[in-house]
């Protein structure tokens, strides 16, 4: 007779490596627990309101840009049959492979008074460098998060709430404003708070356009002014914002409401004319966010196209894929840990070590990186320390000054990504397969081996490849944590392109663009598809 | 083989099973019947080692495989178990489902056992095929081909047709029956099916509240309840008030009734009296009168409900050869095989 001794031990195990996961974030929200830094009333005084106004600002412009974009294009692909339909249904996703910042610097070039654009149309055009500009960025490539979740509870609306509403004599304008968009709101708010976290997290395109907010507020703290203590406590107001922000999607998903059972409304086929007319106004979006910056960046490559094969393009190319194969693999098998173990075993620790996990994404890298320094120079120095009392020679910053910084940050901000992805896939299972298998004389391993992982390898891979590309595309936390003359493929792009050279930077930044195409894909054939046997 | 010695199960400090006893010997079938939420699919997770007892004690033949203080890993114990929902591996095809638990034997012999348990559930020649390939039927039988595989000592099946239409239902759980039986199975259904329970069961348990109210045979079970309450679960019937007259007599709306009572009740007491639907018979020779209140046509049957003079509603299953419309009088004589009496106002 074997006693279950120990599952209970590790378990507090579990919950120690998800506290060690999450000590970046609870640094910088405990920054405020030593009291207000003394540079804190001077930045009260002199920045911090303009930081707060501008990043409520951009905020709401994006927010109200998104949400124009995103509800119409979703109602009229789910409800609206027109010319192109099919090809717009996932090319309205295309921008989201473009992070902001890329966009920010190919437009900057675009409109540029030697630009392209200029040239062709030969009429002074306007600097975007400036908060409308960063504004217009944001909207162009975030309001698909809008879009996809519109667009689904859109579809999800059954044909009778709409029938019910015709009966009550309500015409097409009332029906989509008192029954159609009540119903797809909780959707909508939460597409929204993606949008706002994403907007407020971003330091690339605001701190190109000049444009002063919490985000780039933190970095000049840090790196300006030199005060450690007040950029994590800044870091900490940007922080409450995210989890107010993540509190907001949370809720609105747990509000989504079932529009009626039955089958959904059937769409609407246009005349040519007006069908046509649709269209070209549902492409004009990814004509701005993806196609147009996608061509400028081809035409500043091309003639650079020996560089890819050049010692420094390839050093960078090298530490990119480094950085985002190694998150992506800690990410990825860190989540399985985590919500495997749960699934094992949902005692209070293992749940609470599950959802720690869960936040990283709410936090901007530039926070992320306070708190990632704060954390390993404190591991450093004990280190070293401890080494030198006992006579040992000294390893250096084993860990902050290393890539393991880099990694670290963006396997704590990624790590959402599996935990999600696996824990959708483990709840499709039956935990009766764990049942059946364990009372045919499966041991765990076993169960994990010759059950769970061969029924989750699609969200494995799947989570894999999206922590990959955003790994690739992380920018402040790659800026400020790198080592010592280390680049990556988005520092490379921000750096070239901060010194103006753009064209310099097209190359580093069409990888990372192609690079973001992959999980457009993905999502695209999640879309269409149901849900792919496993089998 | 399986003895549960005042097993008791919590949840959060909620009691989900009070004190539960029972034996049942090698190669019977046992069937635990009750409400849902009574405890019982508890029960068999209990027994396969998935969760812990609070008290008392799990044992297979001699082996005490579980109690508050230990508890045998369920991957050890060597109890198989078919699920509500079936649960096949959908990665798996249907051999190397049915040889999961084979996994230590070699190759030549785990092939020969598939072979004979795909021949035994009547499925040969499919052992390629994928769970989704198959017909709810099939998968079932796959499943129990699976949990039969490694010779388990004891077979726990919880509610294992109710994913399957009425009539596979049937056969399937004759089939099954047959298979276990043939294989020499201990085996420990649950269901909330009385018709199965009472098709497949050589042991049958009632329960209720996480209490096992009675553990007998399923005859014992109908024409003897132990209480109330499986009186009331069991078989349909109503119970009609009456006032006992001497130590073996009871006075009621249908006339004295003769048989033997339980001990302690005083000619005078208050009584209740089981009336099971094929306990009254429409009889044009019978003594007393009652109106048809509502008929229900089942094809071979007619269940009545009638009303008798004093205005006591009863249950009447007749042969449908004679319909009688609802108002229309008809003549009805009690024919009570066993008397069944419970004490008002107490249990």
């Amino acid at each position: 007779m074997l006693a279950r001794a120990g599952a209970g031990g590790r378990s507090w195990l579990l919950l120690a490596l998800a506290l060690v996961l999450a000590a970046p974030v609870l640094v910088v929200a405990g920054s405020w627990l030593a009291g207000p830094s003394p540079n804190w009333p001077h930045l009260r005084a002199t920045v911090l309101p303009g930081y707060v106004w501008m990043s409520l600002l951009l905020a709401l412009g994006t927010g109200l840009g998104t949400l124009v974009i995103g509800v119409g294009s979703a109602w009229a692909m789910a409800r609206l049959r027109f010319p192109g339909h099919r090809l717009l249904e996932w090319a309205l996703l295309l921008p989201l492979a473009c992070p902001a910042y890329l966009i920010a610097y190919t437009w900057t070039g675009l409109l540029a008074s030697e630009g392209a654009l200029q040239q062709a149309l030969s009429v002074p055009l306007p600097d975007i460098r400036g908060p409308a500009g960063a504004v217009a960025m944001f909207t162009l490539v975030l309001y698909p998060y809008v879009y996809l979740m519109a667009r689904a509870a859109f579809i999800g609306q059954a044909a009778l709430a709409q029938e019910v509403a015709r009966t009550l004599g309500a015409g097409p304008w009332r029906r989509f404003f008192r029954v159609a968009l009540p119903l797809a709101r909780p959707a909508i708010v939460a597409g929204l708070a993606l949008v706002l976290m994403e907007t407020l997290a971003d330091y690339g395109t605001v701190a190109y356009f000049g444009v002063p907010t919490l985000s780039t507020g933190i970095y000049r703290t840090w790196f300006g002014l030199g005060d450690r203590l007040a950029a994590a406590q800044l870091a900490g107001v940007l922080l409450l914002a995210m989890v107010v922000l993540l509190w907001l999607e949370r809720h609105a998903r747990q509000q989504r409401r079932i529009a009626g059972n039955g089958e959904p409304a059937p769409p609407r086929t246009l005349a040519r004319g007006p069908g046509s007319l649709l269209a070209a106004l549902l492409w004009l979006p990814i004509l701005l966010g993806f196609i147009l910056p996608m061509l400028q960046l081809l035409l500043w490559s091309l003639p650079r196209w020996r560089d890819l094969l050049a010692p420094d393009f390839l050093a960078l190319l090298g530490t990119s894929l480094l950085i985002a194969g190694a998150t992506a693999i800690a990410a990825t098998t860190l989540g399985l840990l985590l919500i495997w173990a749960r699934r094992l075993r949902a005692d209070r620790p293992r749940r609470a070590a599950a959802r720690l996990a869960g936040f990283g994404y709410a936090v901007p890298g530039t926070v992320l990186a306070v708190g990632v320094v704060m954390v390993l120079a404190t591991v450093d120095r004990g280190l070293n320390d401890g080494l030198a009392a006992l006579g040992l020679p000294t390893p250096g910053l084993l860990f902050s000054g290393t890539l393991f910084a880099v990694i670290f940050a963006c396997t704590v901000r990624f790590l959402t990504i599996p935990v999600q992805g696996l824990d959708a896939g483990l709840q499709n299972l039956s935990p009766n397969l764990d049942s059946a298998a364990r009372s045919l004389g499966a041991r765990p391993a076993a169960l994990l081996r010759r059950v769970h992982l061969p029924l989750l390898r699609v969200p494995l891979a799947t989570s894999a490849l999206l922590v990959f590309v955003d790994t690739l595309k992380e920018l402040p936390a790659a800026l400020v944590l790198r080592p010592f003359n280390t680049n990556t493929l988005a520092v490379r792009a921000f750096e070239l392109a901060s010194d103006e050279q753009l064209a310099d930077a097209a190359l580093p930044a069409l990888a990372i663009l192609l690079a973001g195409v992959a999980p457009v894909v993905l999502l695209t054939r999640s879309m269409r598809v149901p849900h792919a046997p496993s089998g | 083989m399986l003895t549960l010695d005042r097993l008791s199960l919590r949840f959060d400090h909620q009691p989900v099973l009070d004190r539960v006893s029972l034996t049942l010997d090698q190669g019977r079938i046992g069937c635990l019947i009750g409400p849902s939420g009574c405890g019982k699919t508890s029960l068999l997770r209990l027994i396969a080692g998935f969760l812990a007892p609070a008290s008392g004690r799990v044992m297979l033949g001699d082996e005490t495989v579980a109690d508050a203080h230990q508890q045998m890993p369920a991957e050890q114990r060597r109890v198989g178990m078919v699920f509500q929902d079936i649960a096949l591996f959908p990665h798996l095809n249907v051999t190397d489902n049915i040889a999961f638990g084979l996994n230590h034997q070699p190759p030549a012999a785990r092939r020969a056992r598939v072979a004979e348990l795909l021949a035994l559930v009547g499925l040969p020649g499919l052992g390629d095929r994928y769970p989704h390939q198959l017909s709810g039927g099939q998968q079932q039988r796959v499943a129990l081909a699976r949990a039969l595989a490694p010779k388990p000592r004891l077979l726990l099946l919880d509610e294992p047709f109710s994913a399957l239409d009425a009539e596979l239902r049937e056969q399937i759980s004759r089939e099954v029956r047959q298979i276990l039986l043939r294989e020499g199975i201990t085996a420990l259904f649950v269901t909330h099916d009385q018709n199965e329970a009472f098709a497949l069961a050589d042991q049958l348990g009632v329960m209720h509240g996480g209490r096992l109210l009675q553990w007998d045979s399923p005859y014992r079970v109908y024409h003897q309840p132990a209480d109330r309450t499986v009186a009331d679960f069991i078989g349909g019937g109503v119970l009609m008030p009456g006032r006992v007259r001497d130590p073996d007599s009871v006075e009621t709306a249908l006339g004295p009734l003769r048989g033997p009572l339980p001990a302690g009740l005083a000619a005078g007491a208050d009584v209740d009296v089981l009336v099971r639907p094929d306990d009254l018979v429409i009889d044009d020779g019978g003594p007393r009168r009652a109106r048809v209140v509502e008929c229900l046509f089942r094809g071979a049957r007619m269940l009545y409900t009638l009303e008798l003079e004093n205005g006591q509603r009863l249950p009447c299953l007749a042969p449908s050869h004679h319909a009688h419309g609802p108002g229309t009088s008809v003549a009805v004589r009690l024919d009570l095989e066993h008397l069944v009496v419970f004490p008002r106002g107490r249990g």
